[in-house]
């Protein structure tokens, strides 16, 4: 990558005081994000992905403690005051979020607040061509019957038709960079690969970069240039999306991996979820975070916590695990099983 | 893609599913020796019992804390103070009429020379048993009622709602008053009548509470297994429901007593000479200019009742009902 | 439109029913009572055809619920009777006198209440756990446990004994309107009014804080910051809307009742309202002049429920009227 990056994260914590502690959601990540690439950020739910979009989008709660840098096209986004920083959310800056049901207010109607989101950001467009432009970008987004439908409050749009909705509303100003947090887990899963399309292809129409967050690896294929896995609040394994997929060097990914429906069978393996769960991120094992519900432990991964290590010499693809060399490749280990 | 198959999955019949139930019983083994080791490292995500977090996100409200103590020392004081003192409620001294507080009379006489404190701890002792039994009666009549009509829905529901939309078209303070007039002689007659009126709030809440329960996994997994309503509605549901009836049992004694206290004001509750809080600023309105102070103490004991009840019950609303806390 | 319409009178329908009951019941507590007879019994210059004068006058002879129908058929057409403890006045324009003077209270007392609670309870929203925010819920709750008369015998003790010099307190007259100073009405409307509105705002301010809230950490508010929308105008144009919502039918409750009249302030104040006439009904029994009272209170909490339905629908474009 020679590339300027768009967007840079530098040793990211984030943390909450809650009634029971201080919570860690975020521990030490750094990326890059280069401008027209998609980036895929993947893990289980807690495992801060949604944090650490939203820190980049500085919409956490007063309460979080955020320290690193996050640099946007140049600037520190967490040094901006409020005000600069409006300029840059829905105008570099658009999120696409999880729930489409929830996210559109239901009180307005969808052209409404497509036009808000123009106008908010360039005032000097008249109300006419607001709505106009509301128009077209419902039909970018593939909403039958444009005109009519820019009039309908959310509650007559179907789920798949407010997620489109969400992310006309995303792409309104062109930004620089989309932040799509979960934007399919709530749809069905028949809607799901026509929404990806949808964000694909407005990604297109924009050159924006995308950073993908979601829980599911097999989504990932086709959309991201590269992967980043996230457990516990830190970075695991990150790499080129072919590289993740059949060459990943981390029990965890590797886990993650095997519990795709699709994937397992592929491989011929049987599917096999992670046995048991998450870590709490008050209270983080000594160690490893993953050591508790990793089938490779041993004693070192108690003692001592691994560093995320460069796997090649560019220092694309990176894991963190102590074993991370020796570990069986994955198409190699379902081989043997199935064997 | 780490969610454990669930279990409707597993009776699908699809071939790719089947293989996560043969999956299924190693699984849940890792799992389970996993659990201990967890448990020794505090990696699990609440090792606490329900009752240990409700506690502590009790205590955590010092403000209910202090309440509920505070309550106490009133409702023990109210009990006892009475009995250290020389004079009964009833015990008239024409010799101290109108008498100021003095080292004998601590908050003064009324106007026929009875101890207002003793008076004043009387009437906080009858207001209090009043509430509470309100506050009891009510619950109960709210909870089979809002049960009923929360779990069968039918005839039951749909007179629930016509008698709650009756209350709001006829006030319930004028019922209490035309009722007040001819039948609120005793302390327990008051308190029916309260309770009678108050219920539809707590029934309205506790079925709201049922209809939301009255669909889920396990219930239907318990109707399933056989079992019949009553032991559903006693057994699998209503302990889900303790939660927001307990809070709003709380707060009712605060209602309760504000209601009662304005009765007995206007003159339709409890009958004199048996004083309530609302009584005696009844007796001592006359003398709002000369002596505010007889109405300023059995006025203030109702606030401070009100107030303690209300910060508890806040206090509980938090530790008990944790999907109602906000932020 | 039409479906409006047809919703309205569906409305209406429906609560005959429930209004025949609600007045039935009162009228039958009510009358039974009432004894028109009690007076006369101890009054020695009375005869026999006094009594049959009253009996016939009142249908004593008739059991409750007959003399129920009677009662209604004759309101019906606009005829609510005598009042006979109130040197037999015609009972409507009785009401009505007193209406009005109950709400020289309970419209100003209603505007500032509904403007205080949203302030009150948005600012204390936006700002959740800041000191401001425990001053406003530390008001309310000290608001939703004092009993009106605690809180109206307070102001008098302050405002009409110890600071009476200087405050100089009036009592209200009906010709005061027009004869009296303004600095008079003013003095002699302001501490009902100030009852009315700490005891109503409490609750209200409690509850719009609370809607305020669950507005605020809502989806779609999230979405509208991230579109780069400055703070206020995401409170006050996307969450305040919404956060309205709720409160309309509390308004619709509260307006109904301090215009159907507040017996407790109007009693301690001495205002000449709708309150203290009930009360009076209902001790000396007047049994016209009772339900003449409830009825009109009953047709106000209806017509400002069905209101209240009308701009819920109109606030939120969910509703519909099928």
């Amino acid at each position: 990558m020679t590339t300027e990056p768009l967007l840079s994260v530098r040793d990211l914590t984030v943390s909450f005081d809650t009634d029971d502690g201080l919570v860690q959601a975020v521990n030490g990540v750094s990326f890059d994000v280069h401008p027209g690439e998609t980036l895929a950020v993947v893990g289980e739910s807690g495992s801060g992905k949604s944090v650490t979009a939203m820190a980049t989008m500085r919409l956490l709660p007063r309460s979080a403690r955020i320290s690193g840098s996050i640099t946007f096209d140049g600037r520190d986004l967490l040094s901006l005051s409020d005000r600069e920083m409006r300029r840059i959310q829905g105008e570099d800056i658009a999120m696409i979020f999880q729930d489409p049901m929830t996210a559109l207010n239901p009180v307005f109607t969808v052209g409404n607040q497509l036009a808000e989101a123009i106008r908010i950001h360039h005032p000097d467009v008249s109300k006419k061509a607001a709505s106009e432009r509301s128009i077209e970008l419902l039909e970018i987004v593939g909403i039958p019957e444009p005109r009519i439908r820019v009039e309908n409050y959310p509650h007559e749009f179907s789920g798949g038709m407010r997620q489109r909705a969400m992310i006309a509303m995303a792409i309104a100003n062109q930004p620089k960079l989309l932040i799509a947090d979960e934007p399919t887990t709530a749809l069905d899963v028949t809607i799901q690969a026509q929404v990806i399309e949808v964000m694909r292809k407005a990604q297109e129409a924009t050159g924006a970069a995308m950073i993908l967050i979601t829980h599911d690896l097999g989504l990932v294929a086709g959309v991201a240039e590269r992967v980043q896995v996230m457990y516990g609040g830190r970075l695991f394994e990150t790499g080129d999306t072919g590289t993740i997929y059949y060459r990943s060097r981390n029990p965890y990914t590797q886990g993650l991996m095997r519990s795709i429906p699709t994937f397992a069978k592929r491989t011929d393996e049987r599917l096999s979820p992670i046995p048991g769960s998450p870590p709490s991120a008050i209270n983080l094992p000594a160690g490893c975070s993953f050591r508790p519900r990793c089938e490779f432990a041993e004693a070192i991964c108690r003692d001592e916590e691994p560093a995320l290590r460069p796997l090649d010499p560019a220092g694309a693809h990176q894991s963190r695990c102590h074993f991370a060399e020796e570990l069986p490749d994955f198409s190699q280990r379902t081989a043997e099983v199935a064997g | 893609m780490s969610e454990q198959p669930r279990p409707e999955e597993a009776h699908t019949g699809d071939p790719g599913l089947v293989t996560a139930e043969a999956d299924a019983e190693p699984t849940t083994r890792a799992l389970s020796d996993d659990v201990i080791v967890d448990e020794r490292e505090g990696m699990t995500i609440s090792t606490r019992s329900f009752g240990r977090q409700t506690w502590d996100r009790f205590r955590r409200h010092r403000l209910a804390m202090f309440a509920a103590a505070l309550l106490v020392l009133l409702a023990i004081s109210f009990w006892v103070a009475p009995m250290l003192s020389s004079y009964g409620f009833r015990d008239i001294d024409v010799a101290a009429m109108r008498e100021g507080p003095s080292f004998r009379h601590p908050f003064g006489t009324d106007q026929i020379g009875r101890d207002l404190l003793v008076r004043t701890f009387h009437g906080g002792r009858f207001s209090l048993r009043i509430a509470l039994v309100v506050a009891l009666l009510t619950t109960f009549i709210g909870t089979v009622i809002g049960s009923l009509a929360g779990y069968f829905g039918g005839i039951v529901d749909t007179l629930l709602s016509q008698l709650i939309n009756l209350f709001l078209i006829v006030p319930a303070l004028v019922v209490l008053l035309v009722v007040g007039v001819r039948y609120g002689a005793s302390p327990n007659g008051i308190a029916v009548i309260l309770a009678l009126l108050l219920w539809p709030a707590i029934a309205r809440v506790v079925r709201g509470l049922f209809l939301q329960f009255r669909d889920q996994e396990f219930v239907l997994a318990a109707r399933a297994a056989g079992a019949r309503p009553p032991r559903i509605i006693v057994r699998h549901i209503l302990p889900n429901t303790f939660g927001p009836i307990i809070v709003n049992a709380t707060l009712l004694i605060g209602t309760a007593i504000i209601l009662e206290s304005t009765l007995s004001f206007l003159g339709v509750g409890v009958t004199p000479p048996t004083p309530t809080l609302g009584n005696l600023v009844n007796e001592a309105k006359g003398a709002i200019d000369s002596r505010p102070s007889t109405i300023l103490i059995p006025g203030g004991f109702v606030v401070l009742i009100a107030l303690c009840v209300n910060f508890l019950g806040d206090g509980l609303r938090d530790a008990l009902d944790p999907t109602t806390r906000k932020g | 439109m039409i479906a409006v319409f047809a919703y309205v009178a569906r409305r209406i329908m429906t609560t005959i029913p429930l209004l025949l009951v609600g007045t039935f019941i009162v009228y039958a507590l009510t009358a039974s009572v009432a004894d028109p007879l009690a007076k006369l019994a101890t009054c020695n210059q009375c005869d026999q055809a006094a009594f049959d004068r009253l009996i016939d006058l009142y249908d004593l002879d008739k059991p409750i619920p007959l003399r129920y129908v009677y009662w209604m058929r004759d309101a019906a057409t606009g005829d609510m009777g005598q009042a006979p403890t109130e040197g037999s006045a015609e009972v409507f324009p009785l009401v009505m006198d007193r209406a009005i003077n109950t709400a020289r209270l309970a419209i100003p007392a209603f505007l500032i209440i509904a403007t205080l609670a949203v302030a009150l309870g948005v600012y204390s929203a936006v700002n959740q756990y800041s000191k401001s925010d425990y001053f406003v819920t530390g008001f309310s709750f000290v608001g939703i446990s004092m009993p009106t008369f605690v809180f109206a015998l307070l102001l008098q003790v302050i405002f009409a004994v110890w600071w009476q010099d200087w405050f100089d307190a009036k009592p209200f007259y009906v010709s005061q309107m027009h004869t009296g100073s303004i600095s008079e009405v003013v003095r002699s409307h302001i501490l009902p009014i100030t009852t009315l509105v700490l005891v109503i705002t409490a609750a209200e301010s409690r509850f719009e804080r609370a809607s305020m809230l669950e507005v605020i950490n809502s989806d779609y508010i999230r979405t509208a910051r991230a579109k780069g929308l400055p703070r206020r105008r995401v409170v006050l144009k996307h969450g305040l809307r919404n956060a309205m919502i709720p409160l309309v039918t509390i308004w619709a409750i509260d307006f109904a009742a301090l215009l159907g009249g507040s017996v407790v302030t109007e009693t301690i104040f001495s205002w000449p309202g709708l309150g203290p006439l009930l009360l009076r009904a209902i001790f000396n029994g007047d049994l016209n002049l009772t339900m003449g009272i409830i009825m009109f209170i009953s047709l106000l909490v209806i017509f400002f429920n069905l209101i209240a339905d009308l701009v819920y629908g109109m606030l939120d474009p969910r509703i519909r009227y099928e």
